[in-house]
């Protein structure tokens, strides 16, 4: 049934801003709009997609004929693949999800924007400039050429003599901050810009993925922070964090990225679960099935990863207990993903599947990721993947999930959503041909490689010898990745083809329930004018049938206390609520919510550098002599000149509460005066260590020493820059106004947490002996 | 196979102290709630026999004296499974009974379930205990190793309390209780790595053990468990094992919370707000 209020002969609304026509251009690249940003987003992954997919053409190509000398050089190819695997993840994955989070989450939860619309901004263009400055390498003498993780030694200065490492590690710096500023800003977002009336569990299931996603964002982009700070005190300082001839633990990076790398996984398929779940059940016209199941076996998945990281480490002779734990542990995750699968297979189940190309992709993806999911278990078996690994055979299994998972349903969503970012349909009959030839194509390159994996194919070399099938299968492999070239094609020509001719969309073309369906096609820029009431997770379904709505449905077996017979809330589908900007559900000021997220997410970067330190004082004591070398007494004056700081900065927030302006500002000042004493004292201690010619390069103990402190005193510096702008713009007036106490309070909070750091670092570096 | 049998069969240690506070335990559970206990006095029991099985059998014995990762299963069952266990065993009504009838018995409940107490309570219990000085001196002392346990149990409760405290209604609300039960899981996640990576030095008492159960050679010969492979499983198990206790709560916080149906005053108030918003611009 279709409600007659909503327009049925579709009419486009505002079109987007044409790059054309006079500040069409300005009003993409500097519009703070989540919507613009969002495909700003999807357009550069896309662009990206292409860069990266050109590279995997050439390593294809290359490995078409067995022997292969003549066409690229081995260090051409070392860098092919390097490039191709970090543009796919960090340029291409990553900000597809983000994108697609960036564009719908507000939607979806019936928000006017993001909760920080610029810091969405500068997400996107740190994005950008990263993935330029990344590319950039290839113009100043060499790309980097470790592969997408980077093993220490093989990336440090010793082994790789180009700056390409360099541009690796400070362009994923850009990369990795833009992506925590979107972890903490979808936070934020989800939490306090709810409409009125949507409880968390209404949310609808890629809103969810997105916020447990961003989770692990925050939590474990640090970890890659922080090994690619090391690893450029490494090659650009010469300190000794993964030198092995000078005392340094090449394992110890392989932890990090893994800490951070098992969480990335992740983040690179939570969303697109998400997506998979919007998609099936709309076009089977079944809600999802075991909605609390699904959500906690994402928050299971998520923070298991954390807790399974080293079985990508067991070729490296961890030791048994390792092993043994680690392979058990890592099989529990297929339980977790195996009920998603069974949750999709059960949403299919006696629905009336409408077979259109998104769901195509969908049901593709439950095929090809569950063959991924599958190849993957075998991996945790440890003398399973002794035999398989750095085979081919994990070249299948990644692709079966980043492809034949997150594009998959990247594909599902582009087909489900284009619709409504652009207000036309995307063809069927060229969807038809992106899908057959991709699905085709995909698994043509993909899964040969199996079995030349198992046969011992090795991954990362840029021949191999002509033994029997090898050739052919390979063979088999590039025809396969040369139909999946061509589908992109269809795919980019769809998307031009039916932007400009495609049947227009309407509101709601896929008869779906949540709410980015509830507004126009594109929707205008403060995207609603009106919103439905929101009693369930389908509130365009209960609007459109009032007689049969969801939340008269008692749900999973549970049923209300009182029977819907006696229920007297009549339904009302004529109430649509005005839209407010999270004005029921604001639980906390954004500003504090998101600092402290930001310094959740920071205390793991400090967490991780002092673990490092922790690390080299247990494994290389023989370096701990130059400890002895540290002034403790000296440090302790100025760790008290720190702690005095906090309390000034609080009597600084008491003055404020008694609405003593001036005041305010004093304390600030003294609160700056503090901190700069204390970076007075810090660099009275390294000029004293320096004098004893111990600097960063001496030893583990001094790199460490060096690095940590080091990174506490530039967070000291940013925290006196934002104390001392804040007294800047108290004497314009700032602590006149409301929200003059919320911006004290957000900065206070950075600044307590930087002095309990210090007060942490103290501990181990000066006290514990 | 006889080995293992060895052991599980010498290995026990009846300990006065353990077995009088046990039985204390049931005694005053009984006492306490009248024995209108029906539908709780399994999880009690259950709580009961899982710390006579910490304290008493083999884990026990082969904790104090040889591996430090029996030890670990010992610390995370004291601290995590028992009091979780003890917590659902309190009957609700009669909980609730005491509450009403003693204030000062409520208001103390009030002050312990504070969040930041109660984590810190626990987490640091956990993170002291594991001091090298501090666990040095449990070994070696019986009287700071009854106190250690002792402190297990009670700051294990606390901890607890605030997620799964018997009156529902005060619980930690689902989002607030998964920020806590998360954060828990990454404090003790830490720990377990550092033990992981701590060099086998660090506990001096188990590189040569008195070897009282004469077991020695087989853990260390015949099972190859060398003092480094130990520490390592020991850090391990606090790493995974710990996490996926955790987990398993944090799971059931988030199945709970999302099968939740509202009531129907739930869905009034949904309604009333949104009209009255409606109403308001």
């Amino acid at each position: 049934m279709s409600n007659t209020s909503l327009p049925l002969v579709p009419e486009k609304s505002e079109p987007l801003p044409s790059l054309g026509s006079k500040e069409g251009l300005l009003s993409w690249i500097a519009s703070v709009d989540h919507k613009l940003i969002g495909i700003m987003y999807l357009v550069t992954a896309g662009i990206f997609f292409v860069i990266g997919g050109l590279e995997a053409m050439v390593i294809r190509l290359q490995l078409g004929v067995p022997a292969n000398n003549s066409f690229i050089t081995p260090e051409i190819y070392n860098q092919l693949f390097t490039m191709h695997g970090t543009t796919m993840i960090f340029l291409v994955v990553v900000p597809l999800m983000l994108g697609f989070g960036i564009y719908f989450v507000p939607l979806m939860i019936g928000a006017r924007d993001m909760a920080f619309p610029r810091l969405n901004l500068l997400s996107f263009w740190l994005l950008a400039f990263g993935g330029i400055f990344l590319y950039f390498s290839f113009l100043a003498g060499g790309a980097p050429d470790a592969g997408w993780f980077a093993y220490t030694p093989l990336s440090g200065r010793p082994y790789s003599l180009s700056h390409g490492m360099d541009y690796w590690a400070l362009g994923l710096l850009a990369v990795g901050v833009g992506t925590l500023a979107s972890g903490i800003n979808f936070i934020v977002t989800i939490i306090t810009r709810r409409a009125p009336g949507m409880k968390f569990t209404q949310v609808p299931m890629f809103v969810w993925t997105t916020f447990v996603n961003s989770f692990l964002i925050v939590l474990a982009l640090p970890a890659l922070n922080a090994a690619l700070v090391m690893l450029l005190a490494d090659r650009l300082f010469y300190a000794n964090f993964f030198t092995p001839d000078t005392g340094g633990a090449p394992i110890l990076w392989q932890h990090y990225f893994w800490a951070f790398g098992h969480p990335e996984v992740y983040i690179m398929i939570l969303p697109a679960w998400g997506m998979i779940a919007e998609t099936i059940p709309v076009f089977s016209r079944k809600p999802l099935f075991g909605f609390a199941i699904f959500a906690a076996s994402s928050v299971a998945i998520a923070v298991l990863s954390f807790a399974v990281y080293a079985h990508h480490m067991f070729a490296d002779g961890l030791g048994h207990a390792f092993d043994a734990l680690f392979g058990a542990s890592s099989e529990l995750i297929a339980i977790p993903t195996g009920i998603k699968i069974f949750n999709w297979i059960a949403t299919m189940w006696g629905g009336r599947i409408r077979f259109t190309t998104s769901m195509l992709f969908a049901i593709s993806f439950l095929v090809t990721f569950t063959i991924g999911g599958v190849s993957g278990v075998t991996f945790a078996v440890v003398p399973t993947d002794w035999q398989t690994t750095d085979s081919y055979y994990v070249v299948a299994h990644l692709h079966y999930v980043l492809f034949g998972g997150t594009m998959f349903a990247v594909f599902a969503g582009t087909y489900y959503w284009f619709p409504k970012m652009t207000g036309r349909m995307l063809s069927e009959k060229w969807g038809k041909w992106h899908f057959w030839t991709t699905f085709i194509g995909f698994n043509l390159t993909f899964f040969i490689q199996h079995v030349l994996g198992l046969m011992g194919m090795p991954r990362r070399v840029f021949t191999y010898p002509d033994y029997p099938f090898w050739g052919l299968f390979n063979q088999i492999s590039t025809a396969g990745a040369l139909l999946l070239g061509v589908s992109v094609l269809i795919f980019f020509w769809n998307i031009f083809i039916s932007l400009r001719k495609g049947a227009l969309a309407g509101d709601n073309p896929w008869d779906a329930w949540t709410l980015e369906w509830a507004t126009t096609s594109p929707p205008p820029e403060k995207n609603f004018d009106q919103l439905p009431e929101i009693k369930s997770r389908r509130p365009l379904w209960d609007y459109k049938h009032p007689e049969n709505p969801d939340w008269k449905q008692p749900q999973s077996g549970k049923k209300p206390k009182t029977t819907s017979a006696d229920f007297s809330h009549p339904a009302q589908p004529e109430t649509k609520t005005e839209v407010k900007n999270g004005s029921k559900n604001a639980v906390m000021d954004r500003r504090k919510l998101g600092m402290l997220i930001f310094i959740a997410s920071e205390a793991v970067f400090f967490l991780l550098l002092i673990l490092a330190f922790l690390y080299f004082r247990y494994q290389n004591p023989t370096a701990q002599f130059s400890a002895n070398n540290l002034d403790t007494l000296k440090t302790l004056i100025f760790t008290v000149c720190l702690v005095a700081s906090s309390v000034t900065v609080w009597l600084a927030e008491r003055s404020l509460k008694q609405s003593k302006a001036g005041r305010v500002i004093l304390w600030l000042a003294a609160t700056v005066i503090l901190g700069l004493v204390f970076l007075a004292g810090q660099s009275l201690e390294y000029f004293n260590l320096f004098d004893k010619n111990i600097d960063i390069r001496t030893n583990t103990f001094s790199s460490s020493f060096f690095t940590l402190t080091g990174f506490h005193g530039l967070h000291v510096f940013s925290g006196i820059v934002a104390l001392a702008t804040l007294a800047g713009l108290g004497f314009i007036g700032l602590f006149k106004r409301a929200k003059g106490l919320l911006v004290l309070q957000t900065v206070s909070y950075y600044w307590h947490f930087v002095d309990a750091v210090w007060l942490v670092i103290f501990t181990v570096v000066y006290l514990i002996k | 196979m006889a080995d293992l049998w060895q052991i599980l069969t010498t290995g026990w240690d009846w300990k006065p102290s353990v077995l009088v506070g046990c039985a204390a335990l049931v005694f005053g559970y009984l006492v306490v709630f009248k024995y209108r206990v029906r539908g709780y006095w399994p999880w009690f029991g259950a709580a009961v026999l899982l710390l006579l099985l910490a304290l008493v059998s083999p884990v026990d014995s082969l904790g104090d004296i040889y591996l430090f990762s029996a030890h670990m299963v010992q610390h995370l069952l004291l601290l995590l499974a028992v009091p979780l266990l003890l917590l659902a065993g309190l009957p609700v009504r009669q909980v609730r009974k005491y509450f009403e009838r003693f204030p000062l018995l409520a208001r103390l409940e009030r002050g312990i379930s504070w969040p930041p107490f109660a984590w810190l309570g626990g987490i640091g219990t956990m993170w002291a205990w594991h001091y090298p000085s501090f666990y040095e001196a449990a070994l070696e002392n019986e009287q700071i190793h009854i106190m250690e346990h002792f402190s297990f149990l009670v700051t294990g409760v606390i901890f607890w309390w605030p997620v799964r405290r018997p009156l529902a209604e005060n619980r930690l609300p689902p989002l607030r209780a998964l920020l806590y039960l998360v954060s828990a899981l990454f404090a003790s996640l830490v720990l377990g790595i550092i033990l992981t990576f701590a060099s086998p030095d660090i506990y001096p008492a188990y590189l040569s053990p008195v070897d009282r159960y004469r077991v020695l050679g087989l853990l260390r010969n015949g099972w190859g468990i060398t003092r480094e492979l130990d520490q390592q499983l020991g850090g391990i198990i606090m790493w995974v094992l710990g996490s996926l206790f955790y987990l398993g709560v944090i799971l059931s916080t988030v199945i709970s919370w999302f099968s939740e149906v509202g009531t129907e005053e739930d869905y009034q108030e949904a309604g009333e707000e949104s009209r009255e918003v409606s109403a308001a611009s």
